[in-house]
């Protein structure tokens, strides 16, 4: 029961040298799968699992752990230096970042995601000792009309993330949606919009539309035109974040923080959702919301801390209750039942070693993940003095063979080149690509919260008003909304 | 031309010798290189519990990597037809054979394949019931108590599953028509969601599969009141059949290997030795019984057999079912 005490043998079970090795391997490789475009963790975590049955439980969780977490820390940095989403949940760093790392600050904004993403790992790590076993009840009573509240919450904030063009980012977010309709039927599980194409029956994948919009059409923007490179260099007085960018962004951590841990534990909740709601909830509280899109660190700090942290929070359901709430969780589900452990309400009290040995891991692999990237970040930096003649044909290989190694699947390597073509026309007439990210994964997951809260009450919409959850997140809603009209009106009072 | 007809007669004798020792000398060989095995799912399913501790072993035995590839889609149908259209040449393998893709799927929609003529069973490994879960505090200790209230209640109760055409809904519907009540269907995205609805008190039952939800039974968090098995088994105690109850309802999400058709029986020799000398090793069998599942060896044509059975018992209850083929 004592906390301090089961911290203090948590951290003796995660300071033996074989444990603290795995964690090492665990955050390296983490990093890796997370700058390469593509690969995330979860294919990532499928490879190592073999390698997990001749190792004892705790340095298995302890290695998995740490590639889950570590690719957070690893997916920004691709997104900042050439505007590819290295893991999915990076994606809406690219917009702030890539334009820090234009304006010769790539290492400030590296530095800000690493050390957001350690502030924010420690929170999580933090609230998951004290917390864990209400919280883990708490996320179970997120039922389908609390999860359609949430995401109808979500859209509102996120609704005009990156763009200057309210309409435009609108028309985005909604081509996601579509985008998304594609795919198995929620309910039925018949295939939609999938034109006969089998390949599409289990729909659009994020990844190739995410690779293809923000990589391969980066790419072929530069490719027309002659960049000059020194705009990227920079001196290493300008590689970490000045004490103004600190100042910027620690609030950005901190809500970042917890609103990425709260949406961790949620059963289904993403980091990439995460992601997008800290960087729509910090455009709203800014005082200068037009600086976002051209540079804000606050654009990195926050999202990088919220995905990072929501990382943390799976790990709640999972540890204190034994329910996985995302694929990821289903394999250390699996790798820790293959050891004989059964996860569940009582894996707490049955096997402390594991749940502490693993908690306080996660705090010492964060440590390890700032010292790994800080002084990573220049050697990145240095990689952008590579000629761009050699960069991009190199990155393109990395966005495609990334996507194929998800699922092996040369169709979505056509549909990279194919978003890739489309992003590309988009950018040139000034449409921002983070919204139809959004929409494509928030769409289905509203849409199945809806359809199935109604089955639930045979088709009543009282069921979203009648239980205390959804109520308080749709009246958050509507006030979210009533602002912003009243915002508007005062705007068109005052500009005539 | 002495010199031409030599060479022709060298020719023949070697394409001759080749056509009656054939077999043996051109898989003499095999496997020379690793062998992909086709897991019809994205990567964290409940099965790879049990086949990738398998393939470690086969590894052993085979002397060459038997490696995983996930390829979802369609529910486990197009990594199906992917196998099906693959060279007979053994270094293709479906796993997951026997699931609810090649049983069921097929009678209710175009499938790629045709489950019993594209397939070279191997062999069979192990295999999961369906179950119906209610929370510990519900108040039907029973199946008789539970289907007594949905006879008093009809439509009334609910329960979520892991998506229409699974084997799992399949088994509720069996239930639902075999008992004669109605209940609400609530399709999740697959098994975990499908028990976390039931553990957030949304539903009042959920169909899943054992596996999944044991470690809840376990912490006496949900009960289970019927399992889908022809015979009940020692890993889920105290959990009676559908058969034991009166209802001819007998399911099991099989895990089986395949290769395409038409691969040599040498090779489907070679392969089936292996999985079977591996199935016999004591600490695999505990891997499999930690995780759930219930082992269940068959060997090449007991598993052809099996399939075909099976696959005929599922196209008639669905047929009895009246569920319309899907668009």
């Amino acid at each position: 029961m004592d906390i301090l005490s089961n911290v203090v043998n948590g951290l003796l079970v995660s300071l033996e040298p074989s444990n603290l090795f795995f964690c090492f391997i665990g955050c390296l490789f983490g990093t890796l799968i997370g700058v390469l475009p593509g690969l995330g963790p979860l294919a990532a975590i499928a490879f190592l699992l073999p390698i997990t049955y001749y190792i004892p439980v705790i340095p298995a969780m302890i290695m998995l752990a740490g590639i889950y977490y570590g690719a957070m820390y690893g997916g920004s940095t691709t997104s900042i230096l050439v505007n590819i989403p290295g893991e999915a949940a990076s994606c809406v760093t690219c917009i702030d970042g890539y334009q820090m790392a234009r304006q010769g600050r790539a290492g400030a904004a590296l530095g800000i995601a690493a050390i957001g993403s350690f502030a924010a790992g420690t929170f999580g790590v933090f609230v998951l000792m004290v917390l864990a076993p209400p919280l883990a009840r708490f996320s179970l009573r997120f039922g389908p009309p609390e999860y359609a509240a949430l995401l109808l919450l979500a859209l509102v904030i996120i609704a005009t993330i990156g763009s200057r063009d309210r309409v435009k980012a609108f028309l985005m977010l909604a081509s996601g949606a579509a985008l998304g309709m594609i795919g198995p039927d929620p309910v039925s599980g018949n295939a939609r919009f999938s034109l006969g194409v089998r390949e599409l029956y289990d729909g659009v994948g994020i990844a190739p539309l995410a690779i293809g919009l923000f990589g391969v059409s980066e790419v072929l923007l530069n490719a027309e035109i002659i960049l000059k490179q020194e705009v990227m260099k920079t001196s290493f007085k300008d590689m970490l974040p000045t004490l103004r960018d600190y100042r910027a962004s620690w609030a950005a951590i901190v809500r970042g923080s917890g609103l990425g841990f709260f949406i961790g534990i949620l059963p289904g909740g993403n980091p990439i959702v995460a992601s997008f709601l800290s960087y729509g909830l910090e455009k709203k509280l800014s005082s200068h919301p037009e600086r976002f899109g051209q540079g804000a660190i606050e654009g990195v700090a926050g999202p990088e801390s919220a995905n990072n942290s929501a990382t943390s929070g799976a790990f709640i359901p999972l540890l204190s209750m034994g329910v996985p709430n995302n694929a990821v969780m289903a394999l250390m589900l699996g790798a820790m039942m293959i050891h004989g452990v059964v996860p569940g309400p009582q894996l707490i009290d049955k096997t402390p070693q594991l749940f502490w040995g693993v908690i306080v891991s996660m705090y010492i692999g964060n440590i390890m993940l700032l010292a790994l990237n800080l002084p990573l970040i220049g050697l990145w930096v240095q990689l952008l003095r590579v000629p761009y003649r050699l960069l991009f044909p190199v990155i393109l290989m990395f966005c495609l063979v990334g996507v194929y190694a998800i699922n092996y699947s040369i169709f979505e390597m056509f549909l990279v080149v194919l978003f890739g073509t489309a992003g590309y026309l988009l950018r040139k007439v000034d449409f921002d690509m983070a919204p139809i990210i959004m929409g494509l994964i928030i769409g289905p997951m509203i849409e199945t919260a809806i359809r199935q809260s109604l089955m639930l009450s045979r088709g009543s919409f009282t069921i979203f008003v009648s239980r205390p959850i959804a109520l308080i997140l749709l009246a958050v809603t509507i006030l979210v909304l009533a602002n912003a009209f009243l915002k508007i009106r005062r705007l068109n009072v005052t500009s005539p | 031309m002495n010199k031409k007809c030599r060479k022709l007669i060298g020719v023949l004798f070697v394409v001759v010798a080749h056509l009656t020792i054939g077999g043996s000398i051109a898989w003499g060989g095999y496997p020379d290189k690793p062998v992909n095995a086709i897991m019809p799912f994205a990567p964290g399913g409940a099965p790879e519990m049990v086949f990738r501790p398998l393939l470690e072993v086969v590894r052993k035995k085979l002397g060459q990597p038997v490696v995983i590839i996930n390829k979802p889609g369609g529910g486990g149908v197009a990594g199906s037809g992917e196998v099906a259209r693959a060279k007979s040449d053994g270094y293709t393998l479906l796993l997951n054979f026997g699931g609810g893709e090649h049983l069921v799927e097929p009678h209710m929609a175009d499938a790629p394949f045709n489950t019993l003529k594209d397939f070279s069973p191997v062999v069979m490994i192990s295999y999961f019931p369906s179950g119906l879960f209610v929370r510990v505090n519900a108040p039907w200790k029973t199946l008789e108590a539970f289907i007594d209230h949905a006879k008093k209640n009809p439509g009334t109760l609910r329960y979520s599953h892991p998506g229409r055409g699974t084997i799992n809904h399949l088994a509720a519907l069996a239930l639902e028509k075999k008992a004669g009540i109605k209940m609400s269907d609530i399709p999740t995205a697959g098994g975990a969601a499908a028990m976390n609805m039931l553990l957030g008190d949304h539903v009042e039952a959920a169909q899943i599969g054992a596996p999944v939800a044991w470690p809840q039974v376990e912490a006496k968090q949900i009960r289970c009141l019927v399992q889908s098995l022809p015979k009940s088994s020692e890993l889920y105690p105290g959990t009676p059949t559908y058969m034991e109850r009166g209802f001819d309802i007998r399911m099991a999400v099989n895990q089986g290997v395949a290769a395409p058709r038409n691969t040599p029986r040498e090779v489907i020799q070679i392969l089936h030795d292996a999985f079977a000398e591996a199935f016999r090793e004591k600490s695999l069998q505990d891997v499999i019984r930690t995780v759930r599942f219930v082992p269940n060896y068959m060997n090449t044509e007991e598993t052809a057999k099996y399939i075909n059975e099976m696959y005929a018992y599922y196209g008639k209850l669905i047929q009895d079912l009246g569920i319309p083929k899907k668009k």
